[in-house]
């Protein structure tokens, strides 16, 4: 018997309430992420990306369908269990970095450490080997706002590989980026999860960015094509 | 441009509403403070005229002189009416064998008194009854304590007078509870044959006058008198207009005004400390939007303008709300008066429309300078990098900022000057709140700096990192915070301690061993024999002490001249008033007991030189020193003496002490009588105490300190409960303060969580991380208001005169609310961030 997937959705659908009734942005999406697999997820902007990203983060309840997680079904666990599933097993990249204003760069990418319970010295130690692997050891004591934009992303993607969790979910990480520092950044990235072999599901609406993945899912209108 | 701000008013309307209504509080107590003042000060002008009896009173210590009596006649014989007033205090005994004699104020009149107001009496017409037969007519606070009612008999001196009726209303009588004495009225055709108007007695001598019908009979009355002041030009008679009658009255609001007026100038800048704090992470907030009007062409200038209208707009919204609140404030704040103190007054306070423009404009001016600063940097940021996401936030303003507070610095000093008439309080009013907001302002950032090294250390807890860092990293808004709440609760403490200490030294004036009576008219022939009686009846040794009156007609060589009034500022009208006053000198070789010694040295026994030795706060109000030559008038003999101490007196030790004090060889052969003090405690030997003195010493008045200090300490009450109440008002607009600034740093709140939740936090670990941030605001609230509750409240005390002793405990207990109320108002506002969905807020983020 082989084993499960990573990740399956199946017949996974989102409702939002909207005026007069709800509003479906999900339709019956079914899906498998296995270990180490790397998947795009392209489609038009309203088209539900963000959605099934946050779905299959645990961040949002599907209105109907279910989701396993190597076969366990996810849909039953409560706020806190999934939190304690997500901070183990999940990294997130956001297109906004999405950094601690308040906390310096090391202090950002020790935080899934911490969160699980990693002692202060050896996830220090961790955070700044994450930090170093992108080059950014020089800026660890550095605030947010005291990085450029591409060294903030790189801070985020440290953060998200730190804890060495099994998916990476990331939601356009380059989007917000220049070309060049767009491109050097997405290199990184690839590169190290490559070296992790962590499974990585991107959300982008670059064909090209696409194409660098193993396989591609698009989505129009809230279905899977 | 102005249709832009509007719309983005519309938007935001919430929280500018919020950002206004803290400033709004301010507004609404100095309007109520204006409006309740105003309305009090009318209500005590209005009845001047009854309260004087006339429009002119011109009074003596001494029979009128032949030029007096020819001005007068002067004045009747240009219509004015006139009346004479004989005024003494008598111990006024009811005609019963167990009678207790008791300290009366006699008022010794004509049937034409008073030529204003009238004295009601019960039965109706028993004033008429005076001038028949041998009658008094005494008030409900003598029938009270002799137990009289009409056709009873009482004596006063040699004379049995049959009592024709209660008074129950007559001129004078504005706050019951400042009276001394009971009033007792008599014909003032039987002051000879009472005996009492002796040598060496205290007889005032008064004539009161009604002016002819004038247009303007404020300002006639006032020329009238000062026309006949200076005609007389002399020092021993005292002429008052009506507009200027009862000066205590006047002195008591004029205080009452001026604490009020702080207090609610303390609560504007709080109120305008907080909507600066809410709007400068407003403008923050706002920088995306005025990048994104530059980006769409907007010039600096227009943003600028935009910004400027939308905090134009909170200032008249404050203005406007201020205004209304104060109105209803000053409505309650009156009936309150009238019911707790008995006040006459016009209940409901006139719709002033000056003082709401004046409001207005208050209003405005802050909420445009305390943003202006921000809004140039807002408006002088590049569009680019805001659209880059290379300018998150705006600049640091240090040039503005600076500017602002130094700015403000000079309002406060000009609106307390304002204000309170006086030059010497705004300046140590403007002196203790930059002081207290430097202190603040240099503890609020080392609180910081404890914190952001506390975070560092290793081992801490994450979500201690968490709370301490959100403190400690974010300094502009966490000083805001901490600043304003350290300084509601500073003030709330200062103000607590001086009310302690005024109850502390209250009760100290009402404990065991204190003299409670005092003894006056005591003559020179009578001293051993009324000494003798005091001990026999009394508790410990009585204390005695010469009183020679005198007027000061000399400083330093310059003689001393009366100035108008008008011409002069709180601190000179007081020191004028104070100079030009009969002195009452006091001669001894050695300090009593109650005196210390706090500048210059005390003469030893034999001095025969002039010189004086003046207690420390009268030196300080008169303007006097070592060093300084004075010369008194005493019964006409000029005695020089040159000031060669200061003394501190402890008034509340209530031994017979003095301003100024003469070697005895200076002032032994003046005339003079002795003032006592003794302790009795008993009413049963105070009662025999009382019948033995009458009886040997007729002329010897009794007054009653305990009774006084009664009064006055139930007065305090009232006056004390009013204190706590704005101090809680001030705590109240803190608390407002720090609900917005948690508002305002909701959404940064929100998006930390939703981050840390996507991370995988649990929820316990955000509300340990918060616990700890409110945590540390609180205990840094404690300490650093406990600080400024100290050093506000010793100011204070020393500005109030009031020996200043902290009660630690009670301060702690107070405080204890700082501790617990960041967390108690934060946890549950910042409950909506936990409950959030992280991806819905993080969606928003973007």
């Amino acid at each position: 018997m082989s084993a499960p997937p990573l990740l399956e959705l199946r017949g996974v659908a989102k409702d939002y309430p909207a005026p007069g009734g709800s509003l479906r942005v999900l339709h019956e999406a079914s899906l498998t992420v296995a270990p180490g697999e790397s998947m795009a997820v392209t489609g038009p902007s309203g088209s539900g990306k963000s959605t099934l990203l946050g779905l299959m983060a645990g961040l949002e309840r599907p209105s109907a369908g279910t989701l396993l997680w190597r076969g366990r079904d996810m849909t039953a666990l409560s706020e806190d269990e999934l939190a304690a599933w997500r901070r183990v097993s999940v990294g997130f990249i956001f297109q906004n970095h999405r950094l601690v204003g308040a906390l310096s760069a090391l202090e950002n990418v020790m935080l899934p450490l911490e969160i699980c319970g990693v002692p202060g010295p050896q996830a220090r130690e961790r955070a700044l080997g994450a930090l170093a692997a992108l080059g950014l050891a020089e800026r660890a004591e550095h605030r947010p706002h005291q990085l450029s934009g591409g060294e903030q992303q790189r801070v985020a993607i440290a953060r998200a590989y730190v804890h060495a969790p099994a998916l990476i979910l990331a939601d356009e990480p380059t989007g917000a980026l220049d070309g060049d520092t767009a491109a050097a950044v997405l290199s990184s990235f690839l590169a190290l999860n490559a070296e992790k072999g962590a499974a990585l599901v991107l959300v982008t609406h670059n064909p090209e960015v696409a194409a660098r993945l193993g396989r591609t899912v698009r989505l129009a209108r809230g279905r899977l094509a | 441009m102005k249709g832009l701000a509007l719309r983005l008013a519309r938007r935001r309307w919430r929280r500018l509403s919020f950002l206004a209504s803290c400033l709004a509080v301010g507004i609404a107590f100095v309007a109520a403070g204006d409006a309740l003042m105003a309305s009090v000060g009318r209500a005590v002008a209005s009845r001047a005229r009854d309260i004087l009896g006339g429009d002119l009173e011109l009074s003596s210590a001494r029979p009128f002189t032949p030029a007096a009596e020819a001005a007068l006649s002067e004045l009747s014989g240009r219509g004015a009416r006139l009346t004479a007033v004989t005024a003494f205090s008598s111990m006024l005994t009811a005609a019963r064998p167990d009678a207790v004699p008791r300290l009366a104020a006699v008022r010794a009149v004509e049937p034409a008194y008073p030529l204003r107001g009238a004295v009601e009496t019960e039965p109706p017409g028993a004033f008429g009854a005076l001038f028949k037969s041998d009658a008094c007519i005494v008030d409900e606070a003598a029938a009270a304590q002799h137990g009289l009612k009409p056709g009873d008999r009482v004596r006063l001196g040699d004379l049995t007078l049959s009592v024709a009726g209660l008074v129950t209303r007559d001129t004078g009588r504005t706050m019951r509870a400042f009276q001394l004495a009971p009033r007792v009225f008599i014909a003032r055709g039987l002051v000879e044959r009472t005996g009492l108007a002796r040598f060496g007695a205290r007889i005032h001598h008064e004539r009161l006058a009604a002016l002819p019908p004038a247009r303007d009979p404020e300002k006639e009355a006032k020329a009238a008198a000062a026309a006949l002041e200076a005609r007389l030009a002399d020092p021993y008679v005292s002429v008052t207009a009506y507009p200027d009658a009862e000066p205590t009255t006047r002195q008591a609001l004029g205080r009452l005004t001026g604490y009020f007026t702080l207090t609610a100038l303390v609560t504007l800048l709080l109120g305008a400390g907080g909507m600066a704090s809410g709007m400068s992470a407003f403008l923050d907030e706002e920088l995306e939007t005025a990048a994104l009007l530059g980006a769409l062409g907007l010039k600096a200038s227009e943003t600028a303008a935009v910004y400027r209208s939308l905090c134009g707009m909170v200032g008249l919204l404050a203005g406007a709300l201020g205004t209304l609140g104060g109105w209803l404030l000053a409505a309650a704040a009156l009936r309150l008066l009238k019911d707790l103190l008995g006040l006459e007054l016009p209940v409901g306070a006139p719709f002033d429309p000056w003082s709401a423009l004046q409001a207005l404009a208050v209003a405005l001016g802050c909420a445009l300078a305390v943003s202006e600063a921000k809004v140039r940097a807002l408006a002088a940021v590049p569009p680019l990098e805001v659209l880059r996401e290379k300018a998150e936030r705006l600049p640091p303003t240090p040039r503005g900022t600076l500017a602002l507070l130094a700015g403000a610095a000079v309002a406060v000093y000009l609106f307390a000057a304002h204000k309170t008439g006086s030059p010497e309080t705004a300046r140590w009013f403007a002196a203790a709140i930059v002081g207290t907001a430097a202190a603040l302002a240099a503890g609020c950032a080392a609180a910081l700096r404890l914190m952001a090294a506390a975070a560092a250390r290793p081992g801490l807890p994450l979500a201690a990192r968490l709370g301490l860092n959100s403190l400690a990293r974010r300094p502009a808004r966490s000083v805001a915070f901490l600043f304003t709440l350290a300084a509601g609760f500073g003030v709330l403490g200062a103000l607590d301690l001086v009310r302690r200490s005024l109850a502390a030294e209250i009760a100290a004036g009402r404990g065991a061993g204190m003299p409670d009576l005092f003894l006056v008219d005591v003559q020179r022939g009578q001293l051993d024999g009324v000494r003798a009686l005091a001990r026999r009846w009394g508790s410990g040794e009585p204390s005695f002490a010469p009183l020679v009156r005198a007027r000061l007609q000399s400083v330093n060589g310059a003689p001393l001249v009366r100035r108008e009034e008008t011409d002069l500022d709180q601190e000179e009208r007081g020191r004028q008033r104070f100079l030009l006053r009969e002195f009452n000198l006091t001669y001894a070789d050695a300090l009593n007991p109650s005196e210390t010694l706090a500048a210059g040295s005390f003469w030893g026994p034999g001095e025969a030189e002039g010189l004086a030795s003046l207690e420390e706060s009268f030196a300080r109000r008169t303007g006097l020193g070592l060093g300084d030559t004075l010369v008194f008038d005493v019964q006409g003999r000029p005695v020089p003496a040159r000031v060669a101490s200061l003394r501190r007196v402890d008034w509340l030790a209530m031994r017979p002490n003095f301003f100024v004090v003469v070697p005895t060889a200076v002032l032994a052969a003046a005339p003079q009588f002795h003032i006592g003090s003794l302790a009795v405690r008993d009413p049963v030997r105070e009662a025999s105490f009382r019948r033995a003195l009458a009886e040997g010493f007729p002329n010897v008045s009794v007054i009653d300190a305990g009774a006084i200090l009664d009064q006055v300490s139930a007065l305090l009450r009232v006056l004390l409960a009013a204190l706590k109440g704005l101090a809680w008002f001030c705590v109240a607009v803190g608390l407002l303060v720090l609900a917005g600034t948690l508002a305002v740093g909701q959404r940064e709140r929100r998006a930390d969580a939703a981050l840390l939740r996507a991370l995988g936090a649990p929820t316990r670990l955000l509300v340990a991380s918060d616990l700890w941030a409110f945590g540390a605001a609180g205990a840094a609230t404690f300490v650093l208001g406990a600080g400024a509750a100290y050093g506000l409240g010793a100011a204070l005390a020393l500005r109030l005169d009031v020996a200043f002793s902290p009660d630690a405990p009670g301060l702690a207990a107070l405080l204890g609310a700082a501790l617990v109320l960041p967390a108690a108002v934060g946890l549950p506002a910042a409950s909506r961030a936990y409950a959030a969905s992280p991806l819905e807020t993080l969606r928003r983020e973007e």
